[in-house]
């Protein structure tokens, strides 16, 4: 082989795996790092609204939900946030995980604990009524059914900043009777991956 | 540490010096980036990032490797190397969801690179660490405030800049090291270079002067290196020793060329022409020329001619009478000159050296005369194909003197004997008159003691006469009286002074002088007559007396007559008695 060929050879190698390097890294993390484009058809729900449940769940319970998809890195990310949860508080309030998929529901089961209940959610309507475009997403419902707190679980994707574990302060100010904390737009701006891929506008970005 | 100023060495040699470093930190890498692959696998267990362990990693992996299988002689994959490492560390940072301590894997990449001694290979590991971080920090205020970017509470400016400074410092050491190394493999391959060309020039000289000791001076040798001091020194003596063995040979050539000529000279000692003959011949041979010719001077007829003595391949051989004068030609003016003359460019016409197969002009002309400090002799006329050396003028020029002394000594010896000859035949002709001479000697005492004996007996008789008182006088032809004895001189009356002198007629008459008988009787006499008989004559005191007697012709050894005795005795006394 001409030494000229595999000069070529070697930067197109090179290029090809770098730019392969970039874009698993951008799908896998960086675009994470955005907030989520919020879908075209999204209809904000303001806290204290009222949160139509599905009919199977009890009324008059405040309910904590959590958005969880299984290909989302980053709802693999908090994973152990939410597991810590789960075990501080399921005895003051219910958990109640949302998944898209029946895959989902194993997995979540296997994560979480069996004896959760996990919701599929196959028309997202339980996260439309939430507000809920993404995961991981939190959302604390009082017992009225308003709407208590919907947003991240902290600033970090890896919920390592004790001071911004949003949800769980929400969870502890209801759990005590006290007003929602105020936390910005770092809580309420949705980040991580999208409920329905199928609409992602990753150009709008670009 | 040396600068790498006073280090050059060529894309070669460079590449040499690093082989050995590269190869061992190849292997090195190799396994330590199999490591980090494996490693990532590991940390995928944590959050179940394998997507990322398998795909980043066995990409960066991939990418190492074909850079590597497809362009080993170049240093770009150790470029993809480092970008491999930042970005394995990425990674690593990535799969523990942002753990700083798998930031260290960026200085964990950077200690590692050192190994190829290469300061530069810190840059891509850099760059990328900073796109990383800048990329991150652009997302963080280009999006939101003040998330993602880091984990820690108290990441402010501060921390920032502490952080950012001792990553700084940490690649700087490490790029230091690198490069600190990299200098001192070039000193240290410069250094091995500079051995290796003197223990190269150390056995190249040895072995030249192995050579030059077993003789063979003519052995191709060059110096490795311009400094290379003993090479220049070893063919300085090279040269020293071959200059001296050429003149030793050169001499050589002279002595032994002398030598012959005067072995040549000894044995042809007495042949004048066999000596020149062979003294050409062999001049010719000796000298590797191609022809000679000898011509000595010859005097003929109170002119000086140079005549052809002797030749070699000569094409005027047909010529070998052939003269030449004084200044004419070529040879008549070396002659004449009695310097050497010496051509390379000859005439077209002037001389051929001919062959069996054909004939061309010779390359060069040498004339020499032949002679001593004070003699011309010859000349010597010699031509050849290939141009002549300095040792072999020397060598004709002496040879030349020698030929000259042998034909002069030769001439002078040819003289000497000449003369000797002469000497001997006269002195055998001296001896000869000699012989004669003491023949004649001989002789001539013999006929002396004849003489002395019949003149003794002349004597004798005539004294015998004398005493028998016979009177006798002599005359000469003419008449005229030369001697008288005392018997006659008493019987005439005169002394003998008074008669010699005289004529005979004093002793006749007068009458008797005027006759023509007297007259007849001389003419007899000096005819050579002897007149006997009785005579009357006249005394100083004018008596007649008579005598009888004879007039006798004395004669010389050729019976010529030369005088007349007369013998005569006194017969007045016995005529007066009657006796008549």
């Amino acid at each position: 082989m001409k030494s000229s060929v595999r000069v070529i050879l070697a930067s197109l190698t090179i290029i090809v795996f770098a730019a392969g390097v970039l874009i698993i890294f951008w799908k896998q993390e960086l675009k994470y790092s955005l907030p989520t484009p919020v879908p075209y058809n999204y209809q904000s729900v303001a806290i204290g609204e009222k949160i139509t449940l599905p009919a199977s769940l009890q009324k008059d319970q405040a309910y904590f939900i959590h958005f969880y998809s299984a290909e989302c890195p980053c709802s693999r990310f908090n994973a152990r946030h939410i597991q810590s949860l789960i075990r501080s508080y399921q005895d003051s309030i219910a958990f109640i995980i949302v998944v898209r998929t029946s895959q989902d529901k194993t997995k979540a089961l296997k994560l979480f604990g069996s004896d959760l209940q996990v919701l599929i959610d196959n028309h997202e309507d339980i996260a439309k009524a939430c507000g809920v475009y993404s995961t991981p997403q939190a959302a604390i419902i009082d017992k009225n059914g308003n709407l208590f707190y919907r947003g991240n679980y902290n600033r970090s994707r890896y919920c390592t900043t004790r001071a911004s574990n949003f949800a769980e302060l929400s969870l502890v100010a209801l759990l005590n009777d006290q007003p929602l904390p105020t936390f910005g737009i770092l809580a309420t701006q949705s980040y991580g991956c999208e409920l329905s891929p199928a609409e992602t506008a990753e150009l709008e970005f670009f | 540490m040396s600068p790498s100023k006073s280090v050059s060495l060529t894309e070669m040699e460079r590449k040499e010096a690093f082989r050995e470093v590269n190869e061992k930190s190849d292997r090195i890498m190799s396994y330590a980036i199999s490591i980090y692959f494996v490693f990532g696998l590991a940390l995928s267990l944590v959050y179940d990032t394998y997507l990322i362990a398998v795909g980043v990693g066995s990409l960066c992996l991939v990418a190492y490797f074909i850079t590597k299988t497809l362009l080993p002689q170049f240093r770009l994959y150790q470029y993809v190397l480092s970008g491999v490492f930042a970005v394995f560390s990425a990674q690593f940072i990535y799969q523990m969801h942002g753990l700083f301590e798998m930031h260290f894997f960026f200085f964990v990449g950077a200690a590692l690179l050192i190994t190829f001694r290469n300061w530069k290979l810190i840059i891509p590991l850099l760059l990328i660490t900073v796109v990383h971080h800048a990329s991150f920090a652009w997302i963080q205020y280009q999006g939101m405030k003040e998330i993602y970017f880091t984990q820690l509470d108290y990441m402010d400016i501060q921390a920032f800049l502490f952080h950012a400074a001792l990553a700084a410092v940490i690649m700087g050491i490490c790029g230091y090291w690198a490069y600190d190394l990299e200098q001192n493999t070039l000193s240290n391959a410069h250094k091995t270079l500079q051995l290796n060309k003197q223990v190269a020039n150390v056995s190249n000289n040895i072995s030249f002067a192995e050579e030059i000791s077993k003789g063979n001076l003519d052995i191709a040798y060059e110096l490795l290196d311009k400094d290379d001091e003993l090479g220049k020194s070893l063919l300085t003596m090279r040269e020293n020793l071959k200059t001296s063995s050429t003149r030793e040979q050169q001499e050589k050539f002279v002595t032994v060329g002398i030598t012959k000529v005067g072995d040549i000279i000894r044995q042809h000692a007495t042949d004048p022409y066999a000596l020149a003959d062979t003294f050409i011949t062999e001049v010719v041979n000796y000298a590797q020329l191609n022809q000679g010719g000898l011509f000595l001077l010859e005097t003929e007829q109170d002119d000086q001619v140079l005549s052809l003595a002797a030749c070699y391949a000569y094409s005027r051989k047909k010529y070998l009478n052939k003269r030449l004068g004084i200044g004419e030609g070529l040879v008549g003016q070396c002659f004449l000159e009695g310097e050497p003359i010496y051509m390379t460019v000859v005439p077209q016409d002037y001389i051929k050296i001919t062959s069996g197969l054909g004939e061309a002009p010779p390359r060069c002309l040498y004339i020499v005369p032949v002679k001593t400090q004070d003699e011309t002799v010859g000349v010597i006329e010699l031509a050849s194909f290939h141009e002549l050396k300095d040792y072999q003028m020397q060598f004709i020029n002496k040879a030349a003197e020698n030929i000259a002394s042998a034909i002069i000594s030769s001439k002078t010896t040819q003289r000497i004997k000449q003369l000797l000859d002469e000497s001997m035949q006269k002195a055998e002709v001296m001896r000869a008159q000699e012989e004669e001479m003491r023949q004649n000697m001989e002789e001539l005492s013999a006929t002396q003691e004849e003489m002395n004996r019949k003149a003794t007996e002349s004597e004798t008789r005539i004294k015998a006469i004398e005493e028998s008182g016979i009177a006798s006088i002599e005359f000469n032809l003419d008449g005229t009286i030369v001697e008288a004895n005392k018997t006659f001189l008493e019987l005439m009356g005169y002394t003998l002074s008074d008669i010699q002198g005289k004529h005979h007629q004093i002793f006749v008459s007068s009458e008797h002088k005027n006759s023509a008988e007297y007259q007849h009787f001389w003419k007899d006499l000096s005819n050579g007559i002897a007149r006997p008989g009785t005579y009357e004559r006249v005394t100083k005191d004018n008596r007649k007396i008579v005598i009888k007697g004879s007039y006798s012709i004395l004669r010389d050894s050729n019976r010529k007559p030369q005088r007349i005795l007369k013998l005569a005795t006194d017969i007045t006394q016995y005529y007066k008695n009657g006796y008549s």
